[in-house]
């Protein structure tokens, strides 16, 4: 078969399976393992009568355990894996810079601050939807302040956005770091606001799924849309326009689509930092620079991530360890690694 | 807005544990004991006098003990006296002259954290736990630090020569009654203190036999935000030794506090949860999925407690002994 009219690259196709039977490997250890001990071939006749692809008894105590509890926070680790590493493809994308993620925009330390001060008022303790809602509306009021900064006379400047969002970046962190100070006093409202800012999938249910499927989907039909114009825009805006692209709504559509999902993700799960960073970098340098298919594959790897780390702090470490401590400490040096191995790269951008 | 408002008044409408609990011992009159106590004082009067004393702290770290052993040499009777911490201030506030007590940190004007918080805030002066400067200003005789109160604070005061008394662990009854003794010498009212540490003594001992005998001791859960559990070390561990009853996170084998998921919860099972008032965890609890097979939820054995009631660490652990025991044994009405 020609080569361009080949969907999919070998290379590509075992990625793809690769990744998905991590996943997948993930999700088996996710629903077969956990305090309570629960037989594999249990777990899978729950799942299977669940699904309605088998009919029999099963016990009501375990299926909750393994529908209500283990696989709800299996499917938010998924979601949100995907959801950073799309948003941080777009971003990279956007920006041409491979250190560029929703962070660099002010949209987590946005949503950040916006669940940290429902924390502090304590409506988190009174709606399972009180957190969420307010970190999803702050990272889209952050977006929203970030392009009113950065737009001027109808044209909005590339660097300018970049540097509004590092601007709020720092703004939001001190006003997060006060409500913390805060909150010192009221130590129980102290340590889960500390915890949250480490990203946490304990205790997540279908509610949170209900959260995440939305946005993940709602930002990844979006991101299709003008997967095409990103592509082209990272030839630059001189060539996108010439080639009939409407950068400005391009532009703005991607950047709120990378908003939705970011705020989604964050809803959920707490800060989970570098995975947005790494998952594309790596992709990239995989499969090349077709955002159409690097947002589904960086997506899925960073998905993989989130998993292991929630599998890891789950089950290996059993401490008091946030899945964002493991994704920053084993994300953080790897990306140093990528620095080092393509410095030179790097100084020409 | 009117989703958070209807949220806030639904925090307000909560039922206090404190005023709808019938306790074994009635809680004002033992609140008014606990509060003011006055014994013989057999101790000679000598100054300068010369303490030596055990200063254990926790290492959470290691989640283990460090015992070191300290000295304090005080010149004079101390007449000005400032208690760096909660527990302090309500020591010294059932042991000591009032007039002699200068100031209080804000902890100890505020109910949230304290049970002498209106007595306080009516004497005043009231200090934020970091203003160094007001402190040293008060020229105080001596100032009741705690283990946690920042060894920049500590610097501080020792810069402006003042004396300061560093105390250690407070997290059970046994420690809290060692903590008396030492202020007692400390402020040379030994008389004062012992007769405190008696009036404790006696007043579990009156608990205690008003408990209903049990062959099996209930098993308790304190379930804080975030599913935070308290465990061995922690003064809610004292509490239920007291009521005797089994702390699930102490059996269960945390050593001072830890998260659990829902399904470790479960796995756990205790016959009752409590959890602190002013938040909606009973609700969150009640209704969730997994959690609707533990028998606390299910023979709805939920229970809010004040917040106070479980921070404390003074004498007024015995009031917070004999509320948990009207909520497990009696329960609300």
């Amino acid at each position: 078969m020609p080569n361009h009219l080949k969907f999919i690259t070998k290379k590509e196709f075992i990625l793809f399976f690769g990744l998905s039977g991590l996943i997948f490997l993930g999700g088996f250890f996710a629903l077969t393992s956990g305090p309570w001990s629960i037989a594999v071939t249990e777990v899978l006749k729950i799942v299977m009568v669940k699904l309605g692809l088998f009919s029999g008894s099963i016990n009501n105590v375990e299926t909750t355990i393994v529908w209500d509890g283990r696989l709800p926070r299996f499917i938010v680790g998924v979601l949100v894996g995907f959801s950073l590493g799309g948003a941080g493809t777009i971003m990279q994308g956007l920006f041409k810079n491979p250190m560029a993620s929703p962070g660099v925009m002010g949209i987590d330390s946005g949503a950040a601050l916006g669940a940290v001060v429902v924390l502090y008022l304590g409506l988190a303790a009174k709606s399972l939807f009180a957190l969420p809602l307010s970190a999803i509306v702050f990272s889209i009021l952050t977006l929203i302040m970030v392009f009113t900064i950065a737009t001027s006379r109808g044209q909005t400047s590339i660097s300018t956005l970049l540097l509004a969002g590092i601007a709020l970046n720092f703004i939001f962190s001190a006003l997060t770091s006060f409500v913390i100070t805060l909150s010192t006093r009221e130590f129980d409202v102290g340590r889960v606001i500390v915890t949250w800012l480490m990203g946490d999938l304990n205790n997540r249910s279908w509610e949170h799924v209900s959260i995440v499927f939305p946005t993940t989907l709602i930002a990844l039909i979006g991101t299709l849309f003008f997967v095409k114009d990103l592509n082209i825009l990272m030839l630059g805006e001189e060539t996108a326009a010439n080639l009939g692209v409407n950068i400005r709504l391009a532009r703005n559509a991607l950047l709120f689509f990378s908003s939705v999902e970011t705020g989604g993700a964050i809803a959920v799960s707490g800060v989970i930092g570098f995975v947005g960073l790494v998952a594309p970098h790596i992709m990239r340098s995989l499969i090349g620079p077709d955002n159409k298919k690097l947002i589904f594959f960086a997506g899925l790897l960073a998905a993989v991530f989130v998993i292991y780390a929630d599998l890891f702090v789950r089950l290996i470490v059993k401490v008091d360890l946030k899945i964002g401590i493991i994704t920053s400490l084993l994300g953080g040096p790897f990306f140093l690694y990528l620095i080092i191995k393509h410095r030179k790269r790097f100084e020409y951008m | 807005m009117v989703f958070f408002l209807s949220l806030i008044s639904a925090a307000n409408c909560q039922e206090s544990a404190r005023t709808k609990t019938v306790t074994p011992l009635d809680m004002d009159t033992l609140k008014n004991a606990l509060s003011f106590v006055r014994g013989c004082n057999t101790a000679e009067d000598i100054w300068p006098r010369v303490v030596r004393y055990s200063f254990k702290i926790y290492d959470f770290k290691t989640d283990t003990f460090a015992q070191e052993e300290k000295t304090i040499t005080i010149k004079k009777k101390p007449l000005r006296i400032i208690p760096h911490a909660v527990g302090v201030a309500d020591i010294l506030w059932a042991i000591c002259p009032r007039k002699r007590l200068v100031a209080f940190n804000e902890f100890s004007a505020d109910p949230e954290f304290s049970f002498i918080a209106a007595e306080v805030r009516a004497k005043g002066p009231i200090f934020q736990s970091k203003q160094t400067e007001l402190i040293i200003g008060y020229q105080p005789d001596i100032v009741f630090t705690v283990f946690y109160s920042g060894g920049d604070f500590k610097e501080k005061l020792k810069q402006a020569k003042i004396p300061y008394c560093d105390l250690g662990y407070f997290g059970t009854i046994e420690s809290i009654k060692d903590q008396i003794l030492l202020i007692g010498k400390i402020i040379g009212e030994e008389g004062n203190a012992q007769a405190l540490v008696k009036l404790i003594d006696n007043k579990i001992t009156e608990l205690k036999s008003k408990l209903p005998q049990r062959t099996k001791p209930i098993r308790v859960l304190y379930y804080d935000e975030g599913g935070y559990i308290p465990g061995a070390s922690s003064n809610f561990n004292s509490i239920c030794k007291i009521v005797n009853v089994i702390n699930v996170g102490a059996e269960q084998g945390i050593k001072s506090w830890s998260q659990i998921d829902n399904e470790t919860l479960l796995k756990w099972n205790p016959e009752v949860i409590v959890v602190p008032e002013g938040s909606n965890l009973k609700i969150q609890l009640m209704s969730n999925k997994v959690l609707s097979h533990a028998q606390a939820i299910k023979n709805k054995k939920v229970f809010y407690i004040p917040g106070v009631y479980l921070r404390v660490d003074s004498q007024y652990m015995v009031l917070s002994a004999n509320l948990l025991a009207g909520i497990i044994y009696a329960q609300p009405s």
